[in-house]
C-alpha cells in the first residue's frame, strides 16, 4: 500500500472539483487506497512528492483551447491543462487511461474496473489537444434537471468542453416532461416560468463548477424582450400590448402571431425601435449574465415568415440581421463587454446577405444550423463541387430550404465569402434522424464522419442540438461523437470496438453484430422516407428483425440485472423493437384499425416503461419523431426498389 | 415513475451541498427515482409538489443550536433548520428516517437500503433539538486528509456539528501516519511542513462547506508569540530559541530551562506582564486573521507540574494567572471588536480552581473540563460519593498527584463553577483516545461513552469534544454511533442504539453479533486491562482461554461465511484472529515469560499492522501499538492482590 498524495494548485472551484472527482474514482476503482489532499499556490516540479493537479507552467494558458498534459510517474506528477476546464477534462482522461469508461450520461453509464492500484499502476503520460475548440451538447427533449446533470456531468468526462442552455428561461423542456405531451394516461402538473428558472439556476451552478463553455439563449429575442416568456394562449393575454403587436412581422397584410406561435413570429426588423429594443435587450443580457461565452442571436424560429412590409422587402433578411448584429456589436462596445455573438445560418437566413457587412467579424462566430439535410452521408460527402452550384433564387416566404449537404455548403460557403467570421456547426445528428436508426451503428458511423471532418469545412465548433437522454439502445453515437471532437484521426472502429467492450465485457462482439443487423434490417432511409421500398421487402426485413430479437432473447444474451444496465437496455430495446417491426408490417397492409392498435400499443408501452429508460430514451421526443415517421411510412405508392436490399 | 423535486432555498453552499447530498441517497436508495432541482430565493407556500431545503420562517434562525425541523408529506413539504449546518444535519435525518445509517467514517460505513421510493414512502415529520449544544471531534491520532475527510463527512450525518483542528496544522498527526513509526513492513515516508499547513486549508475548505462549529488551537499559545509554530523545539542550544523566550521560560529549582526538554511542555512565568502582553497581542492578532475559527481554545503548556516558582509567579496559583491572562485577552480582543469565544481548560494542575482572579467577562469564555486522568470504568456523573461533600485536596505547587476517581474530578469541576458561575461548560473527553484499545469488543466503552454523553446536562455541560483518533472503528463503530445519538438526544436508550447499530451492520445475524462482541468485552475486561482491579494471574488465563474459544466457535458459525458481505463483516473477520492474538499477549504477560512476551509482541504487531491496506479507515495503527504495549506492562507490574473477578 502506498499513499497517494494529491496536491491541488491554487483555489479555483474547477480544480477543487477535479481533484474531488479524481479522488472519489481512485476510491472506485480501489477503495482501499489511502489518498491524502493538500494544496498549494503553485506547482514545484522539483518537488517529488506529490500527484499536482490544476493549472502550471507546462502548459500556457489558453482560455479557449483545452490542451491538456498528463505526466504522472508512480503516482507523482502533474495533470494539467490550458484553463481550469481542462484539468478537469485531463483529470477525467487520468481515469480513462486507467481502464474508467462514460459510456452515457447518467451514473449508470460509468464503466470502473475494481483492481488494487499500485504508485506503478499511475503512471499515465499524455499532451494532446482536441482537434475542435467548442465540442457542446444543446438541451432539447423534455429534461428535468437529473436528465441535464446527467449530460452536464458527462460532458468534460469524454473530453467535450460546453453546454448549451436554449432561450433566456428554458421553460419549453421540463414543462414538457411536467405536461406529459404524448402520454395519455398521465395527468399534467402544473410548471411556472419561475419554477424553470430556478431550475435554470441550478443548471448555471452545475456549468460554473465545471467551467464549462456556457453558450445561452438562440432564439427568444423576437418576444422576450417584450416581456413574453412563456407560450402565448389567447389574444386577450395582457402581454400582448398594442406597441408589440405594431411591432410584429407583416405578412399577407397583416401583423399577427405567425402559425398563432409567438416564438414563430418574426419581427418589422427594418423598424428602428424593433432593433434598439432587442439589441438593448441583449446588451442587458450580457451585462447581467458574465458567466455566459457565448450568446447566440437568432431571430423567430420557423420559416418563411419574415416581414413583407415595405421597408423590410428593401433587403433580404440576412441584411437586416447584419445590421442588428452591427448595432448590437456597437453597444457591447461600448459597454466593455467582450461576449462572442453566434448568428445562424437557418432556413431563410440560408440564403447570405447582399447590402450589410458586418463591421466587427471577430465579435462574432457564424453558425450554420442545417436543419433541413439529410443524414444519409456527411456533410464534407460532396457529390457535386458546391462552388459550381447555383444557388436557388430567394423568394420571401416562398423558399424551398434545401435538403441536399452540396446546396447547404454551398450556401454556408457565400457566407464564409460575406463575413470571414470564425464558423461552428449547430447540427441534429441525434435531434430526430437517430431514432431512425433503430441499433444506432449507423448514426453513429455518420456522427463520427462528421465529427472528425469539420475542419474540411473549416468549423471550429459543433453544438449537438439533442435530447438529453439519447442512449437507447447503447450510447455510442454520443462516445464516437465526442471522440470524432478530440482527435479527428480517432478510427471509428477502434472507438466502437472500446464502447462495446466497456459496456459489454466479453460479449461485445455478439452485441455489436446484433445492433449492426438490426440497424441493417430496419434501414433508416427507408424509415425517414428517403427510399420506398416494395411491400414485400419490407415484409421480409420486419419478419427477419422480429426472428433475430426472439432468437436472442432465448439464447438469454440479456441479464437484466441490476450490475448489467447495458443488457438491460438492450432487453427492452427488443421488446420495443419487435412491436415496431410488427407495426410497419401492418403499415404495409390497408388495414388501419389494426395498424393503429399496434401503434397505441406500442405508445403504451413506451410511456410505461419511461421509470426504466428515462435516463437513456427521451419519452417526449421518441414520441413526437415515431409519430410524424409513421404518418410518413408507405405515404407513396411502394416501388420495388433493389437499393433497399 | 416517482418524480422528486428538490427546492433549494438560497444559494448557501452548505444548502446546495445538503441538496447535493439529498439526490445522492436518494438515488443510491432507488436508482429509477427521478430527480428534479430547482432554486427559489425564499420558502414559497405557493409552490406544490416539491421538498423545499433551507432556511423557512418556519424554524427560529439560531448560530449555536441546531434545531432541524422535517415535515414532508407524499414527497413534498419541507427541510429546515435553524442555520445553515442545521438544514444539512435535517437532510441526513430525513435519510435516516428513510432507513440509511452512517455506521463508522468512510464510504465502507454508509448503510444505504435498496427500496423503490414512491410518494407514498416519503413521509416524514420530525422538530427536534439537539440535547447538546456543542457536539465535536477533535483530530487525534496518526491521521492524513483522507481520515480527517471521512470524520467531516460523518459528523452532521449522525447529527454532530463540530470539530476541533487543534494546533495550528495538524503537523504531528499527518508526519506520526508517514513516519509509519512501530510499523515493521513500511518504511518512514518523506513529510514537508508546508504538506501539513497547506492541509489546514482543506480541511477549513471541508468544515466551511459543512458550516460545521470550529473548534481551534489548544496548547501552543506559550511558544506561537516567540515564532515556534509548529514542533516542539528540544534543542535549548537552538538558535530558533531567542533570548527573549528563555528569559520567559517558568523558572522550576531555580532554573528556567525548557522542562522535559521541550518547548510544548515549557510554561511560561505568567507573572511577567511583558509576557502576557505578547500572549495576548498574538492571540488577538490570530483571532483577527482566522475569523472562520468559532471557537478558540487557549490553552498552556502541556504536561504537569511544570509552573513557574518565581517570587511573583507563586504569590498565585496558577488558575489564577491563568485567569488574568484571559482577561488581558477578553480585553484585547474587546478593543480590537472581535467576538471570538475562548475556551479556557480545567486541566491537571489547572483542576485546582483559582483563589484570587475573577473573570471579568465571562460571556467570552467556555469553561472546558478535560479529564485526562480520569478513569473509564464508570461514567462522570456516576457518583460513590457526593463531590460537594469531598475535601479537594490542597495545592501544592508542582507536586501534584492528578485524581484518577471522577468523584474527585467533579469535585474540582464544582469549584470552577462555583468561582464562575455564570461562564458555559464543556468537556473534552477521551474515551476513545486510549481507553479503548482496552476493549477489544467496544461494547463495553460504548456503554460507558454513551452514558457519559447521554447525562451532560446533570453536570451542565453544553457541549462534549471528543478527543479521539480520527480511525477508530474496528471491529465497529458503535461507540462512535452511540455517542452521537446520545449527544442529540439524551434520552436515547443505549440497547436501542445498539440494536439499530447491529441489526444496520450485521443484518439478520446483529443480535448474534451484539453477544459475541459484547462476550469479548466482557472477557477482556477493560476495567482489569486500565488497572482499575488486580486479579490472579490464573484467573487472567481462564479468562483469554475463554476468549479463544469463543472466536473458534463464532468464527465457524458466523464470520467466516459472511466475511464477504459488507466491510463491517470483512473487519470482523480480521478482528478475530486480531482478539487471539491479543489474548495471548495478555497471556504471556501473566506468564511472566519474557521470551514469549517479546515474541508475541513481535508477532502481534506483525499481524496487525499486515492488515493496514484493509483496515486504515477504521484502526490506527500506530496509537493502538503504543497503548497497548505501554498498558499491559502497567497491568502486569504488581502482583495481583485479589482473585475478585
Amino acid at each position: 500500500m502506498f499513499t497517494l498524495r494529491i496536491c491541488r494548485i491554487g483555489s479555483h472551484k474547477t480544480v477543487n472539483f477535479a481533484v474531488v472527482e479524481l479522488a472519489r474514482y481512485l476510491k472506485k476503482i480501489d477503495s482501499r487506497l489511502p489518498i491524502d489532499r493538500t494544496l498549494r499556490q503553485g506547482y514545484d516540479e522539483d518537488n517529488s512528492l506529490y500527484l499536482y493537479v490544476g493549472l502550471s507552467d507546462k502548459v500556457a494558458y489558453n482560455k479557449h483551447k483545452d490542451e491538456i498534459f498528463i505526466d504522472v510517474n508512480n503516482g507523482v506528477g502533474i495533470i494539467t491543462a490550458a484553463n481550469e476546464r481542462g484539468v478537469l477534462i485531463a483529470v477525467y482522461r487520468f481515469l480513462r487511461e486507467l481502464g474508467c469508461r462514460f459510456i452515457r450520461p447518467g451514473e449508470d453509464g460509468d464503466i470502473i474496473p475494481k483492481r488494487r492500484l499500485t504508485a506503478a499502476d499511475l503512471t499515465v503520460s499524455v499532451h494532446e489537444t482536441p482537434s475542435v475548440k467548442d465540442r457542446i451538447i444543446c438541451i432539447e427533449g423534455c429534461p428535468i434537471y437529473e436528465h441535464v446533470q446527467n449530460v452536464i456531468d458527462w460532458i468534460p468526462k469524454n473530453g467535450m468542453n460546453g453546454y448549451y442552455i436554449q432561450y433566456n428561461n428554458p421553460i419549453f423542456y421540463p414543462e414538457r416532461w411536467y405536461t406529459h405531451t404524448y402520454d395519455e394516461h398521465s395527468v399534467p402538473e402544473p410548471y411556472s416560468s419561475e419554477d424553470s428558472a430556478g431550475y435554470k439556476a441550478m443548471l448555471d451552478e452545475e456549468l460554473a463548477k465545471r467551467s464549462l463553455v456556457y453558450y445561452a439563449v438562440g432564439h427568444g429575442w423576437t418576444h422576450f424582450p417584450f416581456g413574453i416568456e412563456t407560450v402565448v394562449k389567447s389574444e386577450d393575454d395582457p402581454r400582448l400590448t398594442e406597441e408589440y403587436k405594431s411591432y410584429l412581422a407583416e405578412i399577407n397584410g397583416v401583423r399577427g402571431f405567425y402559425q398563432g406561435a409567438h416564438f414563430k413570429t418574426q419581427l418589422c426588423y427594418s423598424n428602428p425601435k424593433v432593433r434598439e429594443i432587442i439589441t438593448d435587450a441583449a446588451v442587458k443580457y450580457a451585462k447581467e449574465h458574465p458567466e455566459v461565452d457565448l450568446l447566440r442571436f437568432a431571430l423567430g424560429d420557423g420559416f418563411n415568415n419574415y416581414c413583407e412590409c415595405e421597408s423590410c422587402r428593401k433587403m433580404r433578411p440576412a441584411d437586416h440581421l447584419m445590421i442588428i448584429l452591427n448595432e448590437l456589436d456597437e453597444k457591447l462596445t461600448r459597454e466593455g463587454l467582450d461576449v462572442r455573438v453566434s448568428f445562424p445560418i437557418y432556413v431563410d437566413l440560408i440564403w447570405p446577405p447582399e447590402k450589410v457587412k458586418l463591421k466587427n467579424p471577430a465579435r462574432f462566430y457564424q453558425n450554420l444550423s442545417p436543419s433541413s439535410r439529410t443524414y444519409s452521408k456527411p456533410l464534407y460527402e460532396l457529390d457535386r463541387d458546391p462552388d459550381s452550384i447555383e444557388l436557388p433564387p430567394y423568394v420571401q416566404n416562398k423558399l424551398t430550404i434545401p435538403s441536399d449537404t452540396e446546396t447547404l455548403i454551398a450556401f454556408y460557403k457565400k457566407w464564409q465569402e460575406w463575413t470571414g467570421c470564425e464558423c461552428i456547426i449547430y447540427d441534429y445528428h441525434l435531434f430526430w434522424d437517430h431514432f431512425l436508426d433503430v441499433g444506432y451503428t449507423e448514426i453513429s458511423k455518420l456522427i463520427h464522419k462528421d465529427a472528425t471532418g469539420l475542419s474540411r469545412l473549416n468549423f471550429v465548433g459543433y453544438t449537438s442540438c439533442q435530447p438529453q437522454s439519447c442512449s437507447f439502445p447503447t450510447g455510442l453515437p454520443m462516445y464516437v461523437m465526442a471522440h470524432g471532437f478530440w482527435n479527428k484521426d480517432s478510427v471509428f472502429e477502434d472507438v466502437t470496438k472500446e464502447y462495446y467492450e466497456a459496456a459489454f465485457g466479453e460479449r461485445a462482439e455478439e452485441v455489436e453484430g446484433y445492433l449492426t443487423e438490426l440497424s441493417r434490417l430496419f434501414n433508416r432511409a427507408f424509415i425517414r422516407n428517403d427510399v420506398t421500398p416494395c411491400h414485400k421487402a419490407v415484409t421480409d426485413r420486419m419478419e427477419a428483425a422480429i426472428r433475430l430479437i426472439d432468437e436472442t432473447e432465448a439464447a438469454h444474451l440479456w441479464n437484466v440485472g441490476d450490475e448489467a444496465d447495458s443488457f438491460k437496455y438492450l432487453y427492452y430495446h427488443g421488446e420495443y423493437m419487435k412491436r415496431y417491426a410488427k407495426l410497419v408490417l401492418l403499415a404495409a397492409k390497408p388495414d388501419t384499425e389494426a395498424f393503429e392498435a399496434a401503434k397505441k400499443e406500442l405508445m403504451e408501452y413506451h410511456f410505461a416503461n419511461q421509470a426504466e429508460l428515462h435516463t437513456v430514451l427521451d419519452g417526449f421526443s421518441w414520441a413526437r419523431v415515431y409519430n410524424t415517421m409513421l404518418s410518413k411510412l408507405f405515404a407513396n405508392e411502394p416501388e420495388n426498389n433493389p437499393d433497399f436490399l | 415513475m416517482t418524480t422528486v423535486t428538490i427546492a433549494k432555498i438560497g444559494s448557501h453552499p452548505t444548502v446546495s451541498y445538503a441538496c447535493d447530498e439529498l439526490r445522492r441517497l436518494l438515488k443510491a436508495m432507488d436508482r429509477r427515482l427521478l430527480i428534479d432541482e430547482r432554486k427559489y430565493s425564499a420558502y414559497d407556500e405557493n409552490v406544490n409538489n416539491v421538498i423545499f431545503v433551507g432556511l423557512s420562517p418556519f424554524v427560529s434562525e439560531s448560530e449555536l443550536d441546531d434545531e432541524i425541523l422535517i415535515d414532508i408529506n407524499d414527497g413534498q413539504g419541507l427541510i429546515s433548520g435553524a442555520n445553515h449546518r442545521a438544514v444539512l444535519i435535517a437532510a441526513y435525518r430525513f435519510m435516516r428516517e428513510l432507513g440509511c445509517r452512517w455506521l463508522r467514517p468512510g464510504d465502507d460505513g454508509e448503510i444505504i437500503p435498496k427500496r423503490t421510493l414512491d410518494k407514498a414512502a416519503l413521509n416524514v415529520s420530525v422538530r427536534e433539538t439537539p440535547s447538546t449544544r456543542y457536539r465535536c471531534i477533535a483530530i487525534e491520532g496518526a491521521s492524513m486528509f483522507e481520515h480527517v475527510k471521512n470524520m467531516l463527512e460523518w459528523i452532521p450525518r449522525v447529527g454532530m456539528n463540530a470539530y476541533y483542528t487543534q494546533k495550528l496544522a495538524p503537523m504531528s498527526f499527518f508526519r506520526t501516519w508517514y513516519s509509519h513509526r512501530y510499523n515493521p513492513f513500511k518504511e518512514a515516508e518523506p513529510f514537508e511542513y508546508s504538506f501539513a499547513e497547506a492541509s489546514n486549508e482543506r480541511m477549513e475548505e471541508e468544515i466551511a462547506k459543512r458550516s460545521l462549529c470550529r473548534f481551534a488551537v489548544g496548547h501552543g499559545w506559550t511558544q506561537f508569540p516567540y515564532g515556534i509554530m509548529y514542533d516542539s523545539v528540544s534543542d535549548i542550544n537552538s538558535t530558533i530559541l531567542t533570548e527573549e523566550y528563555k528569559s520567559a521560560f517558568a523558572e522550576i529549582n531555580g532554573e528556567r530551562i525548557l522542562f522535559n526538554g521541550k518547548t510544548n511542555f515549557t510554561q511560561l512565568c505568567y507573572s511577567n506582564p511583558e509576557v502576557r502582553r505578547k500572549m495576548t497581542e498574538f492571540t488577538v492578532n490570530f483571532c483577527r486573521e482566522n475569523p472562520n475559527i468559532n471557537v478558540i481554545r487557549y490553552i498552556l503548556a502541556d504536561g504537569m507540574n511544570n509552573y513557574c516558582e518565581c517570587e511573583n509567579c507563586r504569590t498565585m496559583r496558577p488558575a489564577d494567572w491563568y485567569m488574568t491572562l484571559l482577561n488581558d485577552l477578553d480585553e484585547g480582543l474587546t478593543k480590537a471588536g472581535l467576538d471570538t469565544k475562548i475556551s479556557f481548560v480545567i486541566y491537571v494542575d489547572l483542576l485546582w480552581p483559582p483563589e484570587k482572579i475573577k473573570l471579568k467577562n465571562p460571556d467570552r469564555f467556555l469553561m472546558n473540563l478535560s479529564p485526562s486522568s480520569r478513569t473509564f470504568t464508570r461514567p462522570l456523573s456516576q457518583h460513590r460519593r457526593d463531590p460537594d461533600t469531598i475535601e479537594l485536596p490542597p495545592y501544592v505547587q508542582n507536586k501534584l498527584d492528578f485524581p484518577r476517581d471522577v468523584d474527585v474530578i467533579i469535585a474540582f469541576y464544582n469549584a470552577w463553577r462555583r468561582w464562575i458561575p455564570e461562564c458555559k461548560c464543556v468537556t473534552l473527553d477521551y474515551h476513545l483516545m486510549w481507553d479503548h484499545y482496552l476493549d477489544p469488543g467496544y461494547t463495553e466503552c460504548a456503554r460507558i461513552l454513551h452514558a457519559d454523553c447521554t447525562r451532560l446536562e446533570r453536570l451542565a455541560f453544553d457541549g462534549f469534544i471528543s478527543c479521539q483518533e480520527q480511525r477508530c472503528a474496528y471491529p465497529t463503530g458503535l461507540p462512535m454511533f452511540a455517542m452521537a445519538a446520545a449527544l442529540w438526544d439524551k434520552s436515547s436508550k443505549f440497547e436501542d442504539v445498539c440494536a439499530d447499530y447491529y441489526e444496520a451492520a450485521f443484518g439478520k445475524d446483529g443480535e448474534a453479533v451484539s453477544k459475541y462482541l459484547s462476550e469479548i468485552s466482557r472477557l477482556f475486561d477493560p476495567s482489569f486491562m486500565r488497572n482499575d482491579h488486580k486479579e490472579a494471574h490464573i484467573d487472567v488465563m481462564e479468562r483469554m482461554d475463554a476468549i479463544d474459544a469463543l472466536v473458534d466457535s463464532f468464527f465457524v458459525s458466523h464470520i467466516k461465511k459472511n466475511k464477504d458481505v459488507n466491510m463491517s463483516w470483512t473487519y470482523l473477520y480480521s478482528h478475530a484472529k486480531y482478539c487471539k492474538m491479543y489474548a495471548e499477549l495478555v497471556r504471556c504477560y501473566a506468564s511472566e515469560d519474557e521470551s514469549a512476551i517479546e515474541a508475541q509482541t513481535k508477532a502481534f504487531t506483525e499481524y496487525h499492522f499486515s492488515l493496514e491496506d484493509e483496515t486504515h479507515s477504521v484502526l490506527d495503527n500506530f496509537f493502538f501499538d503504543e497503548v497497548y504495549q505501554r498498558w499491559i506492562k502497567r497491568v502486569f507490574a504488581n502482583k495481583p492482590t485479589t482473585v475478585d473477578f
